[in-house]
């Protein structure tokens, strides 16, 4: 199911969405999510099947509760794995998100370089496109950095 | 007290590879057993089992333990938690600070499994298993890996733990030295499928010396029974 989903076009999507919501802020993203969520989905699954049987053994002898399995031992052997994928697809989302905008938005950055680009305003293109890299790597970095704090606590020093 | 544990007609298969065939095995509260026999021939099988982590294929094993102490062959420490948060996985009660120092790991609560040596690390294994108060301790080839000084030294640690608390002990454990150290009987099996040839009382008293002539004489005794098998 996730790999049909992965594989259908981001244009396909567009039309449908079209279709479902009309112009508007649901198209961009639903796009976005549609687009990203499968390789989420299948990091964490690979993630999981990399899980140290022997520490779940470990907390089987000593009769752990789930709980706190679920807490110490999967999340902190996901860790390095959700991080990967927030890497990933945070610059790719910013990236979709303008397409899906450009294409079925009715209001954001993605509407603003398309209305340039009717006006035939190549200054105002470049200009949307400079805020875009600037707001999409300031977007990055925060994001990054509060993910790196919260994470902390599952990395050895 | 320590736990007893009765084994009887005790067969372990993986389809249709037999590991363990018919083992029978009474061990008393507090008793001191250590398991000798080839690679492959049930003795991690048997400890599992024991431990509730696998079923047997056939007979039975019956045990009043209420709390087990496992110490793994390898550290299986947290890595990303530090020895502190590591031991109270086990027990959020526990008293680090006393067990720590009693392993001789007194100021290392806060370290993390890979700032630690490999005789560290088997000895935050123990401390674990110590922690959670066992009335059987577990000890699969704990000590493997570690060299003979070092060895040794968490080899009285575990006796020093025992006199003190009186859990029962069975070992699995290449080392004949490390066996005879630790253990009241020696049962020594046969290679897969398995079956007990020698269950032996050893009569060394509590402090143990290897350079002992009495430990040398039983430990050639021993190697020519193995030998024989």
């Amino acid at each position: 199911m996730i790999l049909i989903v992965q594989a259908v076009p981001v244009i396909s999507w567009l039309s449908l969405v079209i279709f479902a919501w009309g112009i508007g802020w649901k198209g961009p993203v639903f796009i976005a999510f549609v687009s990203l969520i499968p390789m989420a989905l299948l990091t964490t699954v690979s993630g999981v099947r990399n899980l140290d049987k022997n520490l779940l053994e470990m907390a089987r002898v000593y009769k752990i509760p789930k709980k706190k399995v679920l807490k110490d031992i999967y999340l902190g052997s996901l860790i390095p794995f959700i991080i990967a994928i927030v890497d990933v697809t945070l610059g790719q989302a910013w990236k979709v998100i303008l397409v899906a905008e450009y294409l079925s938005g009715n209001t954001g950055l993605g509407v603003q370089i398309l209305s340039a680009r009717y006006e035939v305003n190549v200054a105002k293109v470049w200009a949307l496109t400079l805020f875009a890299v600037v707001l999409g790597f300031m977007a990055e970095r925060v994001i990054k950095k509060v993910f790196e704090r919260i994470s902390k606590k599952w990395v050895p020093a | 007290m320590g736990a007893g544990i009765r084994v009887k007609n005790l067969c372990k298969s993986y389809d249709k590879l037999e590991v363990i065939r018919n083992w029978s095995l009474t061990v008393k509260s507090s008793e001191r057993i250590a398991l000798l026999g080839p690679s492959g021939a049930g003795k991690t099988t048997f400890l599992k089992i024991a431990a509730g982590l696998e079923k047997q294929t056939s007979g039975e094993i019956v045990t009043d333990c209420k709390r087990i102490g496992f110490v793994f062959q390898e550290p299986r420490l947290i890595p990303w938690r530090s020895v502190a948060q590591n031991l109270k996985f086990i027990r959020e009660d526990a008293d680090i600070e006393n067990i720590l120092a009693r392993l001789g790991l007194a100021g290392f609560a806060s370290y993390y499994p890979n700032q630690l040596s490999g005789g560290m690390k088997q000895r935050v294994n123990l401390a674990r298993a110590l922690i959670n108060e066992p009335d059987l301790l577990i000890l699969d080839e704990a000590f493997s890996s570690l060299d003979l000084k070092v060895k040794l030294g968490i080899v009285d640690d575990v006796v020093k733990q025992w006199q003190e608390k009186g859990f029962t002990i069975l070992a699995v454990t290449h080392d004949l030295k490390e066996a005879l150290l630790l253990a009241d009987r020696i049962v020594i099996i046969s290679a897969a499928p398995s079956i007990i040839i020698h269950d032996l009382k050893i009569d060394l008293g509590q402090a143990r010396d290897f350079s002992d002539p009495e430990f040398i004489k039983i430990e050639s005794q021993l190697l020519k029974l193995m030998a024989g098998q």
